[in-house]
């Protein structure tokens, strides 16, 4: 058999078994390649996480989702540290996309980001109008809200959005915090609370919108976005 | 092992470790050059093809400079074929320091056992006069002796093809998630944040993890499952340059009937280089150069233009 094979051409060798291994086994395999990916992808937007506070020009998170392919230039580039990695616990989609962490740094809309960015995850955006979150104050952290006395995040806010309040507590002009995270990077509480355990911020930036997955829109609890004013 | 092979590999293992130190060093000192995902200075970079076919796809838009970038790196390939792969890719430099075998061992291809006696014969076949074998041996002994190829089933297009698909529907770069290259780039920056800012994150367990699994329990991820190889290959059919060429005129099967087919037992790809019958086709060489290296009488080189003469269909 092998004899007349051989006999036969190597061509038509090659070309027999070539053939014969792409008919059956392609089938089997694209089968098995397109449960595998689409398993993984139908996971990732099932267990799509909390929304994250994106960099500037990022704020359409799906938009920003299709088109991040997480390589890490804006993270790389961002001269203050403000922007981090989110870590596999924020969404098996979200991982490794960038984040903002204001206890490095803040932002300073220097647009070097956008600039790096190969995919235009990150758009070119309007310095004035640009929202990449907004500050929330955290009234049972926060010094001034606790025991009076601290006004460093209203002194700070380059945006003049955080004013004091008749006891002269902090309150966010949601009109004018643009998230910038100065407030966040300045604000002492988690200092001067560490003895008591504290270690979050008396202010903090939340993302604006929320645009989570299936599973965390079905979950989320009704409730308007923010509430935060006294 | 020869010299010459030990050279080739740690020239590759060199290749791989500079491009990932460099562009750690860019991740340390905050100079945006990116990973390979995308990696570059400023406005000039490549990116991953398949993450830009993948983001493409999901976000339903050509995305205007990285198509240049794409074109750039289909324009490379076809130069050069799958450089990538043979080294720049981390994958292999992984594999050496997990496995301690830069390349994929070659078991499509079962040489039988008198073939493996008559392989070391035919090393030894330089002291043999010329006439040997030629005339005296029979095609019908050829074919008898010529090894079993063990039927392989490759995803890597498959994978490709679901990979793309799965971005389209899920609208978001779905390989991206497990990629091993973008992955090995995400364990070195949870280094940096375990060491550089004190957070220890799962990150640290989870993605050298999933590299260990595609490694070691896929096994052989660069040769059958790698969709963005399986791209690189597509594109490199039409690579003409570097390809790897037998001279018929020093190998031993050719000129002396010996059953050596040392080259096709070294390519990690199990690609024959002379008569095609491989599970592997030519446009998968990652220019290794494993078989030009092994091969006993240095028959095999990878000239920058082609000969018509040498090539092999």
């Amino acid at each position: 058999m092998e004899k007349k094979n051989y006999f036969q051409s190597k061509e038509e060798i090659k070309e027999k078994s070539l053939r014969e291994m792409s008919r059956r086994t392609f089938l089997k395999s694209t089968g098995i390649a397109f449960i595998a990916m689409f398993a993984l992808g139908g996971a990732g937007v099932l267990a799509k996480g909390k929304p994250l506070l994106r960099p500037p020009g990022g704020q359409n998170e799906d938009e920003f989702l299709a088109r991040c392919i997480r390589c890490g230039r804006c993270r790389s580039i961002c001269h203050t540290s403000a922007i981090t990695a989110a870590k596999i616990t924020d969404g098996i989609v979200e991982a490794r996309t960038p984040t903002m962490n204001y206890s490095h740094g803040y932002c300073d809309f220097c647009k070097e980001c956008v600039e790096v960015c190969p995919t235009g995850a990150l758009k070119e955006f309007d310095t004035d109008s640009v929202k990449i979150g907004t500050a929330v104050v955290q009234k049972d952290i926060c010094l001034a809200w606790v025991k009076g006395g601290c006004t460093i995040c209203s002194q700070k806010c380059p945006f003049d959005a955080i004013r004091l309040d008749e006891n002269r507590r902090p309150v966010v002009d949601e009109e004018k915090c643009n998230g910038c995270g100065v407030c966040e990077y300045e604000c002492a509480a988690f200092v001067l609370r560490s003895y008591v355990g504290g270690k979050n911020r008396g202010i903090v930036v939340r993302p604006s919108s929320s645009t989570g997955g299936i599973l965390a829109r079905l979950l989320a609890p009704v409730s308007g976005p923010g509430g935060n004013q006294g | 092992m020869n010299e010459r092979k030990r050279r080739v590999r740690r020239l590759r293992l060199l290749s791989m470790t500079a491009v990932l130190g460099v562009l750690t060093a860019g991740m340390i000192f905050g100079l945006g050059t990116g990973t390979l995902s995308a990696a570059g200075i400023k406005k000039i970079y490549l990116a991953c093809p398949l993450g830009y076919l993948s983001t493409a796809l999901a976000s339903r838009d050509i995305l205007f400079p990285l198509v240049i970038c794409f074109l750039v790196v289909v324009g490379i390939t076809i130069l050069v074929g799958r450089i990538f792969c043979g080294w720049v890719c981390p994958v292999p430099l992984l594999r050496k320091v997990v496995k301690n075998k830069i390349d994929e061992p070659n078991d499509a291809f079962i040489p039988r056992e008198h073939l493996q006696q008559e392989g070391k014969h035919a090393r030894g076949i330089d002291k043999v006069t010329d006439k040997a074998a030629k005339e005296e041996s029979d095609p019908s002994d050829i074919i008898q002796n010529i090894s079993e190829t063990k039927k392989q089933t490759k995803y890597g297009i498959p994978v490709l093809i679901a990979a793309l698909a799965s971005s389209a529907v899920f609208r978001f770069p779905v390989f991206c998630l497990i990629c091993p290259v973008g992955l090995t780039f995400a364990t070195i920056f949870a280094l940096i944040r375990l060491f550089g800012f004190k957070d220890p994150t799962l990150d640290l367990i989870i993605f050298p993890a999933i590299i260990l699994i595609e490694l070691l329990v896929l096994r052989k991820w660069c040769s059958k499952i790698c969709p963005l190889g399986a791209l690189l290959s597509l594109i490199s059919r039409f690579n003409r340059r570097l390809v790897p060429t037998v001279n018929r005129s020093i190998c031993l099967e050719e000129k002396r009937g010996a059953h050596c087919q040392v080259c096709r037992r070294a390519c990690p790809f199990d690609i024959d280089l002379k008569d095609g019958r491989g599970t592997g086709h030519i446009s998968e060489c990652i220019k290794c150069k494993e078989c030009s290296t092994s091969c006993p009488v240095n028959a095999i080189t990878f000239p920058w233009k082609k000969n018509k003469t040498n090539q092999v269909s």
